[in-house]
Order: structure tokens, then sequence, then C-alpha cells
């Protein structure tokens, strides 16, 4: 057993900050990251021997993730760095049981900062299992950190403000985007405009990006998104559809495009496997992706000593996540005597209130592209809800017509959760799906059950646990 | 069919290699996942599901969807999205290894 005074789990933005706070109040830091390097998915980094050129792609985000990297590195060896670590469970008292160079071992430390990030809300449209149809971050991840194209034309369809982010990344490496479609109306957007004054970073992004749809000339088309993608082996073509306010498919609305590659960015779902595990308390917050750990304003879950930072709390990007991993780095450190509450205190203050300036801002931001509940009429009868187990729309409504009125028995009746990706994929279009039928809220739908392994390990791996 | 292709500005390639992919040789870069060199190349279908099979490429491409499971030098359901290329690594597609272990 290994037991360090402080264990952050994954190195994306909130974990590095959070480790380099702590590391800076002399604390000597565990992270666990299943990645090959620090970055998480926003700051990745190429693979070795492969190197980033600072071409086309890389935009003004990655300068602030240079910084912070260098942040890490001048750390020095108070941040011990465990990449290609899995953390496939939480047992008492905080006890991870990490999946690390072909082993399993059992880690306890007297303070724990989940910094678990969050990936693309998966949203079940007819054809989306196609080979060709790529989640933005997907895209992201080949465009920029493997120079390779998802295809020649290309459809970027969904919402928020990463879909021209990526169309732009697309159009300089060389591939034809056809289209940018965000399903919001963006009606109200002016609000956003005094809220915008002092965030020049956030201006400079947004004018950077904007600038390279006009140059490349590609459409950005609101109230409109992908109805079904064709393709019989691949991706083919791709019918969109004019939505109203509420998401809904307009009829007589529809236009087909030959593409070979579709981008979905629909916002991103919060990583709360190992909140949950934890025990934390959760509340349900659809403007931030979902259900989140209950936090407070040090970063605190519910479960003392356990803290939560950056998109696992609630997606918000990666200067929120920075500012919140180093809150919760001086917090842990505090509660470990580290520093004290004052000193703390003072740490915290500028980040709290750089925080609160941008969470004002992105009050206006998440519910212009906040999901409308119309989205879930593109889920037809054949379309496959989960990907893993193959379980179609109609297989969840016949079992709900069965009388089926909870998460945990939709499961158990259709396999639709039970594989690989455990759920990750099919849970926020399982519970929409209950939802429509039981004709209450999303918030009164708990999130699948989890239970280690949160991922998938080989038994061999699985069985050295208790060696050592 | 999903034409992928490697764009030449902005990153700099490891040595060229060879991978085999379902008994075929196939050209990679050190440094590229199994996922984006097969992408590359061409051949977005990663593998057949177990029961209809049908054809499944990257989806999530963060090791999250577990969509992109091929088998890799004998080990079956590896998420290419998630493991570099190496010299004549052998990629499986088509669930051999699966079918001859399992008889299926």
């Amino acid at each position: 057993m290994n037991t360090p005074k402080i264990a952050v789990i994954g190195a994306g933005p909130a974990g590095m900050a959070a480790a380099i706070e702590a590391a800076r109040a002399g604390l000597t830091v565990h992270v666990y990251d299943e990645n090959a390097s620090p970055g998480g998915q926003i700051y990745r980094q190429p693979l070795a021997p492969m190197r980033s050129a600072n071409g086309p792609a890389a935009g003004p985000e990655s300068s602030r993730g240079k910084r912070l990297m260098e942040e890490l590195r001048a750390a020095g060896s108070r941040v011990v760095l465990h990449q290609g670590a899995i953390v496939w469970g939480v047992f008492e008292e905080r006890t991870l049981v990490v999946w690390e160079n072909e082993r399993s071992e059992r880690v306890r430390p007297e303070a724990l900062v989940l910094a678990t990030g969050a990936y693309d809300r998966p949203v079940p449209i007819p054809g989306w299992t196609l080979p060709g149809v790529y989640t933005a971050g997907a895209t992201q991840v080949l465009v920029k950190t493997q120079g390779v194209l998802p295809g020649q034309r290309v459809l970027v369809a969904g919402t928020g403000p990463l879909l021209p982010v990526v169309a732009g990344q697309l159009a300089r490496a060389g591939a034809r985007v056809v289209a940018v479609l965000e399903a919001a109306s963006l009606r109200g957007a002016w609000r956003a405009l005094p809220r915008l004054w002092g965030q020049w970073a956030l201006i400079g992004d947004a004018f950077h990006y904007w600038r390279g749809l006009l140059a490349a000339r590609i459409p950005y088309l609101r109230s409109r998104t992908v109805a079904r993608i064709i393709g019989t082996e691949a991706v083919q073509a791709v019918v969109t559809v004019a939505l109203d306010d509420a998401w809904r498919p307009l009829l007589d609305t529809e236009q087909t495009i030959d593409v070979d590659a579709v981008c979905l960015g629909f916002g991103f779902v919060p990583s709360t496997q190992l909140s949950q595990l934890c025990s934390c308390e959760h509340r349900y917050a659809p403007e931030l992706g979902g259900w989140i750990p209950v936090t407070s304003a040090e970063m605190e879950t519910t479960r003392p000593g356990v803290f939560a930072a950056g998109d696992a709390t609630g997606a918000g990007g990666a200067m929120v996540a920075v500012l919140e991993g180093r809150i919760a780095g001086i917090a842990a450190a505090a509660r470990l005597g580290a520093l004290t509450p004052s000193e703390a205190a003072a740490r915290m203050r500028p980040h709290q209130r750089a925080l609160a300036r941008l969470k004002w801002l992105r009050e206006v931001l998440d519910d212009l592209t906040r999901i409308r509940d119309g989205l879930a009429d593109l889920t037809t009868p054949d379309t496959v809800v989960c990907r893993c187990e193959e379980v179609t729309a109609a297989d969840i409504r016949e079992v709900l017509d069965e009388g089926t009125a909870d998460m945990a028995q939709l499961k158990r009746m259709t396999r639709a959760g039970m594989g690989y990706c455990q759920g990750r994929m099919c849970g926020p279009a399982l519970a929409a799906l209950l939802a429509r039928r039981t004709g209450g809220g999303m918030d009164a739908i708990p999130p699948l059950s989890i239970r280690p392994p949160v991922k998938p390990v080989p038994i061999e791996v699985m069985a050295t646990l208790d060696e050592g | 069919m999903s034409q992928g292709k490697r764009v030449a500005q902005g990153i700099q390639r490891g040595e060229r290699i060879e991978i085999e992919v379902d008994g075929e040789r196939v050209e990679a870069f050190l440094g590229e996942t199994v996922a984006a060199a097969l992408i590359a190349a061409g051949r977005p279908i990663l593998r057949r599901t177990d029961r209809s099979s049908a054809p499944r490429g990257l989806y999530c491409g963060i090791g999250v969807c577990f969509d992109c499971l091929v088998g890799i030098d004998g080990r079956p359901r590896v998420r290419a999205c998630q493991t570099p290329v190496a010299p004549g690594m052998r990629v499986d597609t088509q669930g051999r290894l699966v079918q001859e272990r399992w008889g299926q």
C-alpha cells in the first residue's frame, strides 16, 4: 500500500493546477493519469517521438497550456507523475486501486483531489455508430496531436463554443468543412456582451476562431442539426434538419449533403464515476452537463478530505478548471497542515475572484447552449442507444411499456449500460428516455450506479492486488 | 468511404514504419496511435460488432467509449485510440482471435 499525503486523479488543467499549488505549499503530490503524458484533453501532447510544430491547428489556448506545463515542471520532484495509470476503484477511506505497469496497487492518500474531466455528450442519432462519425474531442485529438484529417469533406454539428474552434482547426489542416450547425438559436446572446468586459483572453480566443471561420468561408447555421447519417460501411452523406426553440426537428426542412466524416459536439458530460464511488453527494445541473458532485467554495465535496475540480464538477472549460484546481490544491494543503488557514485564504482569494467573474459570464453562455428536450426526438426507434450492447431505442421503449420505472431495472432488462464503456455512452440518453416516460424531471433520475472496476481491467492485473 | 489523410504541416512525425493489419502491410509513423494510422490509411472500420456485425470505428478518441477495440499482437479488445503503433505490430480488425478462442 502506498500512502502519499495527497493524490490527484487526472493530469488535465485542473489536476495539474491542483498539483502545482499543493507542491508550492511544500507537499509531495502523486498524480495518477491514464494518458502517456500530462495535459488532459485540451492540452494533450503528441506521443513521442511525434512532436507538435506549432502548426495550423495550434490556437491561443496552447500558450496557456505551455505555461501550465512549465509550472508543473518547475515543481520538480514534489510532483510525482504516474502516467498510464488507471484508477479502477475507490474503496473505504479514500483507498484507491490503481492499475499501473501491469499490476494493481492500493493507494491511500490523506487528501484526494478528483480532476477526472468530462467527455463529449453522446447523442443517439440514426447512423451515429458508422465509422467516420467522430466526437468533437476525437476530431481534435486526430487533427492536433496526430496530424490526421478524419475526412476530406466534414460536417461539424452540435452546440457550444467548441464547434467553431474544431471547424477552424479542420479547415486550417486542409479539410473542407461544409458547414457548422449550431442547434441553439443563440437568441439573447447579446446578454453575454456586458459580461465579457474584462475577459480579454476569452474575447481573443473567440476572435481568433471566428476569423478562421470567415477566412475559410465556412457557413455557420443556427437552429439546425444532423437528423441522420447515411452510409453502409462508413459515412457517405448526412441529412440535416432545422430545429425549433425546444430543438424539435421541423418538418420539410431536411437537406442532404455528401460528406465523408461528421464531427458531433453536444457539450460535455462530467466524469463522476470516482466521486460517486467516494459516496459524495451529487446534484443535477443541466447547464453544467448533468450530475455533478456538490462542492464548497474550497472545492471540497461532501466527503471530508475529498476535493473535486475542473470539468468533473461541471463542464466549464480549461480556464475555470485551472482556477478550481488551484483552489482545491491550496485547500487540500491547508487541510494537511502545510498552510495555515490565513495563508490558504490569501492564496485562494485571487483565484476565487477570477472564478466568480468567469462563472457570471458562463451562466449566460451555458443557458444559450444547454441541451433542449427536443433533441431526443432525433432518436428513432431503430437508433442504437447503447453502442456496446447494440440496444435500440425500440428495445428500451418496449421495456418501458412493460412498466420499468428506474435506471437499474432498465439496465437489467435491456443490457443497456452493461458493456465495456459501462454506461458512459448510453447513460444520459437512457435517463432522457426514462424521464420522458415517467413525465418527471431528469433530476428525479439518479445516474446508473457505479461499481469497481470503473474501467475494464484484465483479470490477471486485478489478481495482483493482494501481492506485496 | 471515409478518406482520412495525413497533414504535412504542424506535426513532426517519428520514423516511418510498417504494421500488419489483417495480414496486409500498412504504413504508419512512430508516435501515431493505431486508430490514427488506420484512419490515415483509409481503413476507418476498426471492428465489427458481436451481434449484428455492424462496422465500428473511432468515436470518442479519448479512451471512454471502447468502440475502437481491435486485436493487437494476440491480445483481444485493445483500444486502438490509446495504443501507439510499433514496428511489425499485428492488428486484427476482424475479431479472429476471439473467434479462435471462443469458437464463435
